[in-house]
């Protein structure tokens, strides 16, 4: 066996972890391994990582490596400190706690941009999962203490922890696409779209909008489908004004965002 | 109908596989539904550059 070596540049230097997405192993399927990496994700339809953020400095994670009896041995940490006991922390916690219960698998991004899998392990797939290793609040004695509470969950495996390359499978806006404007007259048209995609939350509203500038948007004039959802849909467009050309794109809205269709261009008739 | 070259394994039908973002133009992005609608790019995207192992030629 040889040393290859490796050189690392400054800014690869910063350290600390940024955020922490996790799924219960029921509703991860696999990753997918491409040599040293996994470069996709296979999820059980309709499920997706929940994202949860820190407080700078407040979030480790740990790779120790031992060998016990001839054996190699790695264990995965990640370990919290939730600072404060406020509402919404406590609810993340007990979120994690209670989903610990059943395994997890977690993708860490850490202050480089890189993205970690903790729990998943390709010599044992979904076998060694994140499970709780414990929560510890402690409350300070003085008014300038801090208070909050310490969580570590971990994993014993016998492989690292592999870069993860792909998409993180979290909640999206919606993909949509325009139909061209058909039927037009010189004060009404026919416009449509297809939302191809909710990401994972319901679609509330789809139609098209328009204006005589280019890119419009939902402020500007639109028109809502009947009802929200994935699939084709089409609107009528009325109100506009003769010989005008007029600027057009499907939009879908779900409680991520909004998101347009490519723009579509029309002239309406003397 | 031209048969396609690939075809989803039955164990995968029906599951979401998230990729790096394709580098062709495709309202998923970086999401696909592996169901009979994907097309014959989404499916070599997934088969050759991937390497996705719910895809297999027919």
């Amino acid at each position: 066996m040889s040393l290859t070596g490796f050189t690392r540049t400054c800014s690869l230097a910063s350290g600390g972890m940024k955020k922490f997405y996790a799924a219960i192993v029921a509703d991860v399927t696999s990753f997918t391994l491409n040599s040293t990496y996994y470069n996709a994700c296979t999820m059980v339809a309709g499920k997706v990582f929940k994202e949860f953020q820190f407080d700078r400095d407040t979030f480790e994670l740990k790779e120790t490596e031992t060998i016990e009896n001839g054996c190699k041995k790695i264990v995965h940490s990640v370990e919290f400190y939730i600072s404060k006991m406020s509402a919404d922390s406590r609810a993340a916690l007990n979120e994690i706690i209670d989903a610990s219960a059943c395994g997890l698998i977690a993708i860490v991004e850490d202050n480089n941009g890189t993205k970690w899998t903790v729990g998943y392990s390709q010599s044992h797939l979904k076998d060694r999962a994140l499970s709780l290793k414990g929560a510890n609040s402690t409350s300070g004695k003085k008014l300038t203490d801090q208070n909050g509470t310490t969580i570590t969950l971990e994993s014993e495996d016998t492989d690292k922890m592999r870069i993860y390359s792909a998409t993180v499978p979290v909640t999206n806006t919606p993909a949509v696409t325009s139909d061209a404007i058909t039927d037009i007259t010189s004060s009404t048209a026919t416009g449509g779209g297809n939302v191809t995609d909710d990401g994972e939350l319901t679609v509330t509203e789809r139609g098209v909008c328009w204006s005589t500038h280019a890119t419009p948007t939902t402020s500007d004039s639109k028109q809502a489908a009947v009802a929200g959802g994935e699939g084709t849909f089409t609107v009528s467009l009325t109100s506009l004004s003769a010989e005008t050309a007029y600027h057009a794109r499907a939009y879908a809205i779900n409680s991520a965002g909004t998101s347009y269709g490519a723009e579509v261009e029309f002239e309406t008739t003397a | 109908m031209k048969k396609s070259k690939y075809r989803i394994k039955p164990e995968y039908l029906g599951k979401d596989v998230y990729t790096a973002k394709p580098e062709y133009d495709r309202p998923g992005g970086a999401k696909f539904k592996l169901d009979k609608n994907l097309s014959e790019t989404d499916l070599a995207f997934l088969f050759e550059v991937v390497g996705y192992e719910g895809i297999e030629r027919s």
